[in-house]
């Protein structure tokens, strides 16, 4: 794509909260606003984002992504390409899937709860997961 | 300092990254290529190609912090968008770059696409004092501030050439960056890096 015609080039653009797939991280992210964030790693799938200044929970990513969509999400939720999926969902099948393999702690139990409320309220979804 | 930074296309000093005119679209316009450590051998120099893609659909959403991160401590420059001269320069502070990395680790415990576990991606550790962070004002959208004392900036690179035996080229691709916090007994290094990466390189 050509930069000069691409949208988000206007760089006073408003951020629009979205969660995306980056497919080169192979990460789901979702955050709240356009600034500076640390990384708070809870597990192999989730990261919670905290602003950098304060330490609030801004959003967090699902780490890879790619290999749970295809062998767990889509064969659950019976995605088609395109479709929509709740951010919610795809939390829940993040900690059940964790949960198989070791037993969570009260603090990532926690994170979890955390980031679950957070893509509730915003109602957040992921549009077509792995397309670019 | 801007080091590390190359682009086959442009006829300079490899290894330094000009610091451009702020034209539209310039801050989405980064290097192909940048100088790193060696994750194999610190006191030689690799070659990292960087990933533009994720940048740019992050940009596209109206998120330029990424892009800003990558200009300000990997590249180790300003971000050139307008203004950013005449908002920054007279803040002290110098920046740095991948090249001034002063650990790495090889494996991150968790998968990235066919990599079931990581273990082809290398986490490059910087210590920077300083970045740009996206602040507009009726100057610039781009303000140098320093970087809180408890955190450091993770590097990661997806190897192509898994033991570095190639002779030219480059040697993996730069995914993704961010901050993470220290470790309360090595402070130059992110917490918990024992149980987060599978082997340390250097």
């Amino acid at each position: 794509m050509n930069i000069q015609t691409m949208p988000g080039i206007d760089l006073h653009a408003e951020y629009v909260q979205s969660a995306l797939y980056y497919a080169d991280a192979d990460t789901v992210e979702y955050v709240r606003k356009d600034g500076p964030c640390v990384h708070r790693r809870i597990d192999d799938m989730l990261t919670l984002t905290l602003d950098l200044n304060t330490r609030e929970l801004v959003g967090f990513r699902v780490k890879g992504f790619r290999n749970f969509f295809i062998n767990h999400l889509k064969p659950k939720y019976k995605l088609l390409d395109g479709d929509f999926i709740p951010l919610v969902s795809v939390l829940e099948q993040a900690l059940e899937l964790v949960g198989n393999t070791v037993c969570p702690t009260e603090d990532s139990v926690e994170a979890y709860r955390k980031a679950r409320k957070m893509a509730h309220d915003d109602r957040v979804a992921l549009e077509g997961p792995l397309a670019a | 300092m801007a080091q590390g930074a190359t682009n086959a296309s442009a006829n300079r000093k490899p290894g330094i990254v000009p610091v451009l005119g702020g034209a539209p679209g310039d801050w989405l316009r980064f290097p192909n290529l940048v100088h790193a450590p060696s994750p194999f051998d610190r006191n030689a120099l690799c070659q990292l190609k960087i990933s533009h893609n994720d940048t740019r659909k992050a940009a596209r959403a109206g998120r330029r912090q990424p892009a800003f991160d990558l200009w300000s401590m990997i590249l180790g420059t300003p971000p050139p968008v307008p203004g950013v001269g005449a908002r920054n320069d007279l803040i002290p502070g110098a920046l740095i770059s991948i090249a001034e990395a002063h650990a790495c680790f090889r494996g991150i415990q968790r998968p990235l696409s066919e990599d079931n576990d990581g273990r082809d991606v290398i986490a490059y550790i910087l210590r920077p004092r300083f970045f740009y962070e996206y602040d507009p004002n009726m100057v610039s959208v781009a303000l140098k501030v320093p970087v809180p004392r408890d955190l450091v900036f993770v590097v990661y690179v997806r190897l192509t050439d898994g033991d570095g035996l190639a002779a030219s080229g480059p040697i993996g691709i730069i995914t993704h960056w961010g901050f993470v916090e220290t470790d309360n007994a090595a402070p130059r290094l992110p917490v918990k890096y024992g149980s987060r990466y599978r082997t340390r390189l250097w």
